[in-house]
Order: C-alpha cells, then structure tokens, then sequence
C-alpha cells in the first residue's frame, strides 16, 4: 500500500502529543472511522479541545489512510510497520489497530457497495403459451415463452420485473450463455 | 506395491480425473477409467492432442482407440510393450508400469517459478480467485434478509457480496483538507489558517450526500498520491539534465505556465478583438488583472529579471489599450464600430510606435550618460590619488630643505637616527623570529592535525554512506523474503495435506533401504565371483606350470627312450583333450545361462497369455464374438441356399 506525502505528514502530526493528546487519539480514529461510514457526521466532543485546523488535517489524513487500507485489504503486520515508521508509539498503535479490525469488515462492505450496477437478477417466472393465430397469419402454431426476470434495482428496495417473449431457440441461446457465464466464473475461481 | 498405487491414484485425481474414493490400487480399475485417465495425461502432457476420453460400445471402436492410445504413448516415449490389449484387457503390472511412465512425463506447473517472488498482478489474480471460490460456495440469501448487500454473521458482516439493493455509484466530490498546520518550517498564510480553522468543513463533511464520502477519500488520495509521484518523476528528470534545487525548478515552472497562458490570452484578444463584446473584454480584463495580482516570486533584481518586468508592464498597458478601446466603441453600428476602431487602432498603434522609438532613444542616450558619469568618476579618482601623492611628496621635500642650513650636524644627527632605527629593526626582527617559529610550528601541527580529522572525517562519511546503502539494501532484501515468505505460507496452507507426502517419503526410504540390501548382496556375489576367479586363475597357473616341468622331464628323457616319447606324445594328446573339455564346459554355462533367461521370459508371456485369454473368455466381448459368428454363419447359410 502506498500512502501518499501529504497523508503521511498529517499522521506524524497526529503522533505528537502536543497535538493530540493521549486521551484523543482513540476519539480521532474513532471520527474518522465513523466518518467514512456514514454512522455520525458529529465530531466527538473531546476532540473540540484541539486546534480546529490540526484537527482537521489529522483527520482527513486517517480517513484517507483508512480507507485507502481498507480498500488495499492491508494485513495488520504492514500497516503497524507503516505506522512505526511514523515513530508511533505501540499504545497507539495498538489502538489505532484494534479501531481499525474492528471497523474494517463495515468499511469493506461499504466498499464494495460503492459501484456502478445493472439490474442484479434474483429470480425468473415463466410462462410457455401457444400461438394459434395472428392477423397476418391464418395458421402460426408456435410455442413462445413469457418470461419476467426478477431484478433489484440499485439503489431501489422494491424488487422490478422485467419482461420478455422469446422463442425455444432464443431462449436455448439465453440459458447457454448464462451457463458460459457461470463456468467461466467457476473457472476463474479454480485459478 | 500399495503406495505407488495410492500416488498414481492421486497424480490422476489432480489431473481431473474423477475416480471414485473406494479404488485404492490399480486391480480395481476397469478399463473404462483406465483409457479415460490415459487420455487425461496424454491431454496433460501435450494439450493438442485429441483422444476420446470413454470407450465406445462398438468393439472395432474399441480396438480403434485402444491402437491410438497406444500409438500415442509410445509417441511421448514409452519403450515398453504395449497395445490396445493393455488397455482393453489389463494387467496390473503393465498399466502400472505405464501411468508411472505417464505421471513422470505430465509437466508439473509448480516447478517452474518456486524461488521467484510472484509478481502483483499474479497475486491479485489469486486473491481474486479465492474470493470468488469463496463466493461460489456461500449460500443464497433472499433479498429481505440482507443486509448492505452482504452476508451478516453475528455482528460482523462476512464479505460474502451479494446482490445490488444498497449499490451506490463511484461520485466523488474534490475534497479540500488543511497541510503542514504543524510543519513550522514553512509558514502558512494568517488569512489561510483562519480559513483552516472557522470554515473549511470536516473532510467527511464536504460532500453534498454522505454515501459519497469513501469515493471521494479514494479518488482524493489516489490524486494526491499520482501528483506525487508525477512531481517526483519530473524533477529527477529536471536533475538529470541540469542542477537546479527543487524550489528554483518549482518557481521556473510557475513563471514558464503564467507566460504561456498570457501568451494565449493575448492572442485571443488579438484575434477576437474585431468581434470582442463589451462584457467579454471586461471580464478577460478583469482575468488578467488577477493573473498579474499573484505575487511573483522576488527574486533578487539582477538586470535581466528587471528588463523581463519592464516587457511584461508594457505588454501589460498594450493590452489594457486594446481591451479598453474595444469598450469604448460600442454605441455605433457595427461597421462604424468597426472602422472607428481600426483607425483608433491605427492611431494607437502608431501612438505606441512613437513611445517605443522615443523610448528606445531614451534608453540609448541614458545608456551613453551612464557611461560618461562611470568615466568622469573615474577621472576624478586618479586625480584624487595624484593629489595626495604630491601632498607626501610636498611634506618631505619642504623637511629637508628645513634642514638644509645646519647640515653637518643635522647629517650626524640623521645618521645616529637612522643607525638606531636600523639596531631597533634588527632586534625587532630577531624578536619576530623568535615569535613566529613556534607559531609557525604550532600552525602546522594544527594544520596537519585538521586535514587528518578531514580525512577521518570524510572516511567516516563515506562508510556511513555505505552503511546507509546496505541498510536499504538489506531493508529491500528482507520485505521481498517476507513477501516470499507470505506467499510460500499461504500457498502451503492451501496444498492439499494428505497421505501423498508421507506416502512418497515412506516409499523413498523403503525403496533407499531395498537398494542397501540389494547392494549388500551384489557385493557379496561379486567377492564370490571374484574368489573363484583368482582360484581358477591359480590353478590353471599351476597346471600350466607343472605341464611345462613334466613336459620337459619327459622331453629330456625321451631323446633317450623310445616308451618315453610315446608317453610325451600320450601327454600332448591329454593337454589337449584337458583345454577342449574347459572350452566346452565354458561354452555350456553360457548356454545353461541364456536358457534361464528364455525360460523366465517364456513364463512371463504364459503368464500374460494366460491373463488376458482368461480376461477374453470372461468378458461379454467373447459372447459378442460368438454371436457374430453365429450370425455370420447364418448369412452365409442363408447364401449357401
């Protein structure tokens, strides 16, 4: 993981006891975690105390660093290693971890919700009708399938349907290419 | 034999081959799997190849692939016998003998790159493909019971992703935070810092939706950070080619940027200036006025410099003539406008003209007075000096001719004078000498004792740089080991840990102490033989020896006696008849050896036969047989009538 200048800097600062006080180093961690995660936008009332300007670099610096590790799925060894490089003492470090492990799996979830999406299948209902006959055609006879795939919608709590008609054939083609897709994941996953 | 089978049976399972978990050996394998597993490492072993995995029902099919198996393993080097027999009717020696042949020849992958750390990309892919694994086998949660679009256990979500519902898009806003508040080496702005201080936001605060903010600390650092390195990458370049420090090179830059975007602008207005609107113009005035308010850098006013100022303000007034005339025309129609602004832009242009020549006049005579004050002050020193010189000059000559009327004595009395102060000068000198050796002395030792601390001093600098080099060499060193080590661990955890290794090293050692023994006894045998070489040697020594002495007894005595020389001729004959039952007993034993070994393979081949007449017998293929035969009898009954 690379951390830029900048961030490094304003961790170091955080390090300084003149700065931040022991006793608001695990309010900050803390801030900064919940920042990310939308929890509480309110800063925690201890760290009011601070310069407002040294707060404000110290926290964008450990949000930053935060997620950028939880994004890189740091393990714990390097990131103390990064840490005491920044001449942190093993107390804080210590905290700074343990916020962090905890704070972790919340901030990879909401990682990996962060995306672009279409449309997520989850179930399919179908339906197989018969044509008889059309207004051009006396005589059609054919099979034609009625599907509506079920589908969560970014960002939308009711589930959509989404419907179509095919033939035998399209839908052959549609349910061989879903199986391709699969396989070809089941394979990557076999790498 | 159990092990060997266990292995081959495991080589075959990693190679895909899907064999049940109740075959343990080789005996239990039909010919089914065995043609499909010898497709499988033929395949394994050259990925071209194109060879059916089942056997047919058709029996010349059988026979068909049976013959390409065969043809092909032979291809890849088998030396054995083989046929389609061995795979349509096996025999367990054999199809050992030939997968131990086939899973020594499949490439193995892991060789390749053991010692290598493996590169990231090769990494990512891994820890992409274990996720996914993982994925794969979590269980569906209907939407409800999601939470995050992830699986929840306990308090703390697994990362098994699942679904969409709570996806937000990657909107990133910029993001502003306070830098060096603490770095008292550079001094930020009193303006700045209250700014910092009352109304920035918190950087979790400024974007307009909260979902945003992770998107927004993602992409803010991966600029930060690309800024960087970019900066990095331009000034190593920069110090490549000349040496500059990294603040001369960041004000160079600074300058080169503004000129280039004033360069741009004035063009703009050069070109557009027919068209220009009233409110454009004033607002592009307005633009370079706040391009001019940004403070330049003071660099101490060499001359250069100070002439690179004077060309931007009178650029700078050109431009505020021109912006300014576009404004004042607007009232006319536009052709008016447009002639009325040409000839303006005549007249100012000639205007301009005029100042620049009358200028570039006044600079040239300017220059010329400059010279001409340098020259005078100059004059006016060398006389100054001259002056003074004539003063001294004045002041001696008037003393001596003060003294000119007593001039006996005052000769003596100069003289006296002049004596003493030369006896002082003398002593004074001595004394100095006397003074300055040991100084002197001092000096050098000091001197000498500085360079040697210099030396020492510059040695030490040099070993610490050294140090410092290996340090980061070492440092380097051991982040790729644990690198290594990191995956070498993890790729240990993930090898599958069954009897395979304990099985392999089992069979190693037994097969280590077979060899000894086996050893043991060739040595035995060898000294054997060698026992019984040396005995026949001796006695055929012995032999020859004492036919050589009765030989020449028996000459010597038979010149004399006619029975003797029959007895010498009967003694000839013997010898002969003696080497010629050796040569044949020679001959017999090699003979008698060659037979045991035709016997042996004779067995082998009874054996063999015996095997797979019984295997034809049993199987269905004989029924088959029997019934084409019967129903080609009945055709060609049916032809007889």
């Amino acid at each position: 993981m690379e951390v830029s200048t900048n961030v490094l800097q304003g961790i170091t600062a955080a390090n300084n006891n003149e700065n931040v006080p022991d006793d608001c180093f695990p309010a900050l961690v803390t801030s900064a975690c919940q920042g990310i995660l939308n929890q509480s936008p309110h800063i925690d009332p201890r760290l009011r105390k601070l310069d407002q300007d040294v707060l404000k670099e110290t926290l964008a610096s450990f949000a930053l660093f935060i997620s950028e590790a939880a994004k890189h799925d740091t393990d714990v060894q390097s990131l103390m290693s990064l840490l005491e490089e920044c001449n942190f003492s093993k107390d804080r470090i210590k905290t700074f971890v343990s916020v962090f492990c905890k704070n972790k799996p919340f901030l990879q979830t909401l990682l990996a919700n962060t995306h672009e999406s279409l449309p997520h299948v989850l179930g399919v209902k179908w339906r197989l009708d018969y044509y008889i006959k059309s207004n051009h055609l006396e005589k059609t006879h054919q099979p034609v399938y009625l599907l509506s795939l079920v589908t969560e919608i970014p960002g939308e709590s009711e589930l959509q349907e989404l419907n179509f008609s095919c033939t035998l054939e399209q839908l052959q083609m549609l349910v061989g290419k879903l199986r391709d897709a699969s396989k070809c994941v089941e394979r990557f996953a076999q790498l | 034999m159990e092990e060997v089978d266990q292995i081959i049976i495991h080589s075959l399972r990693t190679l895909h081959c899907e064999i049940d978990d109740d075959v343990k050996s080789l005996k239990q394998f039909s010919a089914d799997l065995i043609v499909l597993a010898a497709a499988k490492c033929l395949k394994a072993i050259n990925n071209d190849l194109d060879v059916p995995n089942k056997l047919p029902a058709g029996m010349s099919a059988r026979y068909r692939i049976g013959t390409a198996l065969a043809h092909h393993i032979k291809e890849v080097g088998y030396s054995g016998e083989i046929g389609y027999q061995t795979f349509l009717y096996s025999n367990e020696n054999d199809i050992r003998k030939i997968f131990m042949f086939l899973i020594e020849k499949v490439p193995k992958e892991s060789t390749e790159t053991r010692d290598e750390p493996l590169s990231a990309s090769v990494v990512l892919q891994r820890a992409i493909a274990v996720k996914l694994a993982s994925q794969l086998k979590s269980p569906w949660i209907p939407p409800y019971i999601r939470r995050a679009s992830a699986i929840w256990k306990g308090s703390s979500p697994e990362l098994y992703h699942q679904g969409v519902s709570d996806a937000v898009g990657f909107h990133a806003y910029p993001l502003q935070w306070p830098v060096g508040t603490t770095n008292l080496s550079k001094k930020i702005h009193k303006e700045l810092r209250n700014y910092y201080q009352s109304l920035l936001p918190m950087v979790i605060q400024q974007t307009r939706r909260p979902e945003d903010v992770p998107a927004s600390l993602l992409e803010a650092h991966a600029a930060d950070l690309t800024a960087q390195q970019e900066w990095e990458n331009e000034l190593s370049k920069a110090a490549l080619t000349s040496r500059v420090s990294e603040q001369e090179y960041h004000h160079k830059k600074q300058e080169k940027i503004r000129k280039r975007v004033l360069d741009h602008i004035r063009q703009g207005i050069e070109h557009s200036n027919i068209q220009a609107e009233t409110q454009g113009s004033q607002d592009l005035k307005q633009m370079l006025n706040s391009i001019y308010a940004v403070d330049v850098p003071k660099v101490k006013g060499s001359r250069f410099i100070h002439n690179e100022k004077l060309q931007f303000t009178k650029e700078e007034e050109k431009i505020a003539q021109i912006t300014e005339a576009t404004v004042s025309g607007s009232a006319d129609t536009e052709e008016e406008q447009r002639v009325k602004r040409e000839g303006e832009i005549q007249v100012l242009q000639d205007e301009i003209n005029d100042y620049l020549t009358k200028i570039d006049e006044i600079d040239t005579e300017m220059k010329k007075l400059v010279g001409s004050i340098q020259q005078m002050q100059e004059e006016t020193e060398v006389n100054k000096r001259e002056n003074l010189e004539k003063e001294e000059k004045y002041i001696v000559k008037k003393r001596t001719l003060d003294l000119l009327p007593d001039a006996d004595n005052n000769i003596v009395k100069l003289q006296s004078v002049v004596d003493n102060s030369a006896q002082r000068l003398v002593s004074l000198a001595t004394q100095w000498e006397d003074h300055r050796a040991p100084l002197i002395k001092e000096y050098r030792e000091l001197k000498e004792f500085n360079t040697l601390r210099e030396s020492e001093a510059e040695k030490k600098l040099e070993e610490m740089k050294t140090f410092r080099e290996k340090m980061k060499e070492i440092a380097a060193e051991t982040r790729a080991k644990e690198e290594l080590h990191k995956q070498l661990v993890t790729k240990y955890e993930n090898m599958t840990k069954d009897v395979n290794r304990s099985a392999y090293t089992r069979r190693i050692m037994e097969i280590v102490s077979n060899i000894k023994k086996q050893n043991n006894e060739i040595e035995k045998v060898l000294t054997d033989t060698k026992a019984l070489q040396k005995e026949i040697n001796s006695l055929t020594g012995k032999l020859d020896r004492t036919f050589t002495v009765t030989d020449e007894l028996v000459f010597k005595d038979a010149k004399k006696d006619e029975s003797v020389r029959k007895s010498y001729k009967h003694l000839a004959a013997l010898h002969e008849n003696c080497e010629a039952l050796i040569t044949t007993i020679h001959d017999t034993g090699v003979i008698m050896r060659e037979i045991r070994v035709l016997e042996d393979q004779i067995e082998n081949e009874m054996k063999k036969t015996a095997c797979v007449l019984q295997k034809t017998k049993s199987a269905e293929d004989f029924d088959y047989f029997m019934n084409n035969g019967k129903y080609f009898k009945r055709i060609m009954y049916h032809h007889h009538h």
